[in-house]
């Protein structure tokens, strides 16, 4: 088989791979890995590049081969190379860098871990030691020596464990430091281990905070003696191109040989990618990371632990673990010191992960007496009511649509994407800001939020969120048979095209504040709880973090609740991931949140169609649950 | 010892819909048509006033319907293909309170009759008939925006009910009852919820409350008509218990629905005489509608008509 070399523009960044490769796996190759929201089947159409130059292959015309003389727009997952390339990557095609993580919110009570003494042992640390040199009279074997010294500096009696190779290196390195050296230590929960030994003053242990969402991978380098971050980094989930949600991944790791494997490799690449660069901005090594916490929902700790998920999707939907042990760093493949030890924070159950559990820690929910909701927004939304008595949660699908996907004008929240989007209806003018304040490319998820409240607001929507054919802007244009508004015209974006909103897009924008809105009053109807009760509302995930509390309220995506009860919390997933780093007793609770919050499964509550199908107005068919959205006015209700 | 009967009281009522003009209010019609009013469950005046008896209107088909089953033929002899002679029969000799004009002509598969021919039907049979006139189009959303502001302008003043506005398609069809004084038939795929929010989206477009018209589109008996009574009986508690987006009379259409049915049809001896059945499936489903609380009733057969006349009259306070 021949070699081809493709040139991705504008980067000009170039790649090698076999004659035949798809473009996918080549952009990817070349690290410009590209939209995929159906998994490579041809379907949604995210993947478009333009050939500019070479002979490719079309799989989605019968294998058809030609030679590009003019530029050509293909889709990257239906087209092979045949020769060398040149291939124009759009902006809107890219999975890139989300850009720098937002700090989370940390309640009173989830900061007071990480003080000592209530914070307990970090789980992984670097501990100064002088052992006394061996004599006649004191003839303890190096091991015990070791072991004694570090049971009393930690003042405790949990057993310490080792590997063979800590034992044929510990005679050595405690004799050539004099016995003065530093040991590296990780918490086990009912052990610890030693896992390296050296001089006393050395680099010093780092461990990683990490967030693995459907859509998007969070990391943060932590400095585990101070608790300082030291970088943060995000990025898609590379597994986006094994399908979009946790269902249709799932399926691929079942139905297709060596799936399961090919989702790990995803996740892992991805992690290690942003673990990488976190190191080389900091410039540390990677024997310097001694311990890794990982939050995520139950699908993906089972993808990167390559374990069965198909029993999540199979009622009762049991995960294989709700759990894991601890693990070291080589078994799972990250990039880290081997023996790292690696906690996964516990998951409730199948459907709600530790990412959740961790949010339930980091804001305090589970410590204040006040009735508090949780609503963590992503490709699933899962909702938790409680306080320090109870727990009750849920979990909704309500698709990556405010994640940027199944939306063509859709973008993650990264630099051009469009996080506030004003209609003005008597001008005709759309005012826009864009994160980095660059031409827009996209809109993520709150501009798709702010862009609904306001079309609503100039009726270029109803209600049900149909464009108003009848609106007199060219702006309203109907292309192929459906409905579409732009929102900027070509010259406006640094895309060189219109950006529309299409009336199928916007159903789905309905759809998915619809399942959240729904999760959420079902909770409360369930309960004979009312939205008046809810005294405080944590908002996470990071398209919590950018929402517009008010345009979220007007098309009825939250429920309606004066804004000073609104928190907003960033991502309390990341936050949970570094309490657990940083402090035992946050893994201690973190288990005790999980045993305690019941999940209530929505599908096994006919009312929870019900309270969909009504939320499918905006802000909602029950206007009255709405109230200060109504007496806003933002449109003559009649009553 | 005394046995107090509990009374229930409650907080709403259904509200009134008039169909028809009279000379007077700028129509023709010498009959008009009130629907709703009541505080109460249906039947039930223990509990409240029901000032305004459900009625009973019959359909009228612009086309002659040739797969119509001899049974439901019969009663109507020669006047099946044409609808002015067909509504005058309906209500002088078999009691209707009210015609429903189906412009099924209209239907593009069909023979895709054009706007003012079905205009011309729509101006014949409000000269043949005095009662109020309901006008419902083909189902095909756009063909049904091209014909009813035709339809609409042929009749206008006379306060007609126009059918039907769903969630998809309910723009043109509120503009021509506000433009030419008629009301609308508010659709929905028996759901509570869309009901009500095709309600909100009429009346955002400036249609009063007491020109609509609900309508859940059931199946007959034998066709999960259970779910059907439980969703207007939701509708009717609804409305009594203060919802005003709920609180419109509601319409409900059997004859069509019980003659789909293969009960109704199907010549098989073991179900009993065919000639009865399909008039017993067409009544029976018309007593549950009412039952559930539904305001008027579309009917094709005039001896089920007569059948469920019977029974309203039984129920009546003598």
């Amino acid at each position: 088989m021949s070699r081809v070399r493709v040139r991705f523009e504008p980067e000009g960044e170039t790649t090698e791979g076999e004659a035949g490769a798809l473009l996918l796996d080549l952009a990817a190759k070349a690290g410009l890995p590209v939209r995929s929201d159906c998994g490579g089947r041809g379907i949604c159409r995210s993947c478009h590049v333009e050939v500019r130059s070479g002979r490719i292959r079309r799989l989605d015309q019968d294998g058809a081969e030609e030679t590009v003389a003019a530029a050509c727009e293909v889709l990257a997952c239906q087209t092979a190379a045949l020769t060398d390339l040149v291939v124009y990557v759009p902006p809107e095609v890219r999975l890139c860098p989300t850009g720098e993580e937002v700090a989370g919110y940390l309640g009173p009570g989830a900061a007071a871990l990480l003080r000592p003494p209530a914070r307990g042992f970090p789980l992984g640390q670097r501990l100064a030691l002088r052992l006394p040199p061996p004599s006649f009279d004191d003839p303890t074997p190096d091991w015990e020596r070791l072991a004694r010294a570090l049971r009393e500096y930690l003042g405790e009696d949990r057993p310490l464990v080792c590997d063979l190779g800590l034992l044929r290196r510990l005679p050595d390195g405690l004799r050539v430091h004099d016995f003065a050296l530093s040991a590296t230590v990780v918490d086990e929960g009912d052990r610890h281990r030693v896992i390296d030994v050296g001089r006393v003053g050395g680099r010093a242990a780092l461990g990683l905070a990490v967030d693995i969402g459907t859509t998007t991978v969070r990391v943060e380098l932590v400095n585990l003696g101070t608790g300082q971050v030291l970088g943060g980094a995000a990025e898609f989930n590379a597994q986006t191109r094994y399908g979009e949600d946790v269902i249709s991944r799932i399926i691929w790791s079942q139905e297709h040989a060596g799936g399961a494997e090919d989702l790990r490799r995803a996740v892992v690449g991805t992690i290690n990618n942003l673990v990488e660069r976190l190191l080389r901005q900091a410039e540390a090594r990677r024997q310097q990371v001694v311990a890794v916490s990982v939050a995520g929902n139950a699908t993906m700790i089972c993808l990167l632990l390559r374990l069965p998920a198909d029993t999540i999707r199979r009622a009762p939907h049991v995960p294989p673990v709700g759990q894991p042990p601890y693990l070291s760093a080589a078994s799972l493949g990250l990039l880290a010191h081997p023996e790292a030890a690696v906690f996964c924070l516990p998951a409730i159950n199948g459907y709600v992960g530790g990412d959740i559990t961790g949010g339930i820690l980091a804001s305090d929910l589970a410590q204040r007496d006040e009735l508090s909701l949780f609503i963590d927004v992503g490709t699933n939304g899962e909702v938790v009511l409680g306080n320090r008595e109870w727990m009750i949660c849920c979990s909704c699908s309500a698709g990556p649509a405010f994640e940027g996907m199944g939306i063509e004008a859709g973008l993650p929240a990264r630099p051009g994407a469009i996080e506030s989007l004003v209609y003005d209806r008597s001008s005709d003018t759309v005012q826009v800001r864009t994160v980095a304040g660059e031409p827009p490319v996209g809109l993520c998820g709150n501009g798709l939020v702010t862009a609904l409240a306001s079309l609503l607001e100039a009726q270029v929507i109803d209600r049900v969120g149909q464009l108003m054919s009848d609106y007199p802007s060219p702006r309203m244009r109907q292309v192929e048979g459906e409905w579409q508004f732009v929102l900027l015209w070509a010259e406006e974006t640094g895309l060189g095209r219109d950006l529309v909103l299409r009336q199928s897009e916007i159903d789905n924008l309905i759809r998915a504040k619809a399942a959240v809105y729904a999760a959420v009053s079902t909770l409360l109807e369930v309960l004979g709880l009312t939205g008046e009760q809810i005294e405080r509302l944590y908002l996470a995930g990071a398209f919590g973090s950018h929402l517009d509390v008010a345009a979220a309220m007007k098309i009825g995506l939250l429920p309606d609740l004066r804004p000073e009860r609104v928190t907003v919390a960033g991502n309390t997933a990341l936050m949970g991931a570094y309490l657990a780093l940083l402090s035992s007793t946050a893994r201690r609770q973190l288990r005790e949140i999980a045993q305690a919050t019941t999940y209530l499964d929505l599908s096994s509550v006919p009312r929870f169609m019900e309270e969909f199908v009504a939320a499918l107005m905006l802000p909602h068919t029950e206007l009255e649950r709405f109230p200060s959205v109504v007496a806003r006015g933002s449109s003559g209700v009649v009553s | 010892m005394e046995l107090a009967i509990p009374v229930e009281q409650w907080s709403g009522a259904v509200g009134t819909v008039t169909l028809g003009a009279t000379a007077e209010q700028g129509g023709t019609r010498r009959r008009t048509l009130t629907l709703g009013g009541e505080s109460t469950l249906p039947f039930l005046r223990l509990e409240g006033a029901i000032p305004n008896p459900p009625a009973l209107a019959m359909e009228v088909l612009d086309a002659s319907p040739e797969k119509w089953p001899e049974p439901l033929r019969a009663p109507f002899g020669n006047v099946l293909d044409d609808p002015a002679a067909w509504a005058v029969k309906c209500v002088e000799e078999f009691g209707a309170d009210a015609i429903v004009l189906r412009l099924v002509s209209a239907d593009p598969q069909g023979q895709d009759a054009s706007p003012e021919q079905c205009a011309e039907t729509v101006r014949r049979v409000l000269q043949a008939v005095s009662v109020p006139l309901i006008i419902w189009g083909c189902g095909d959303n756009d063909k049904d925006n091209l014909v009813m502001p035709a339809c609409s302008q042929a009749a206008a003043g006379e306060r007609c009910l126009l059918g039907t506005a769903v969630q998809e398609n309910y723009k043109t069809i509120t503009a021509c009852a506000l433009a030419d004084g008629h009301l609308v038939i508010s659709e929905a795929p028996l759901d509570i919820s869309i009901q009500k929010q095709v309600n909100i989206l009429l009346t955002e477009q400036g249609l009063p409350l007491d020109r609509i018209v609900m309508y859940q589109v059931t199946g007959a008996l034998g066709y999960g008509v259970e779910y059907a009574y439980s969703i207007l009986e939701r509708t009717r508690l609804a409305a009594l218990t203060g919802d005003k987006m709920l609180s419109m009379p509601m319409l409900s259409v059997v004859g069509s629905e019980a003659w789909k049915a293969k009960e109704s049809w199907l010549d098989e001896p073991k179900w009993g005489a065919l000639e009865r059945r399909g008039i017993l499936w067409e009544a029976a489903t018309a007593a549950l509608f009412l039952h559930a609380g539904s305001h008027l009733l579309v009917m094709w057969h005039p001896e089920a008509l007569r059948l469920v006349r019977a029974m309203l009259t039984a129920l009546q306070p003598a």
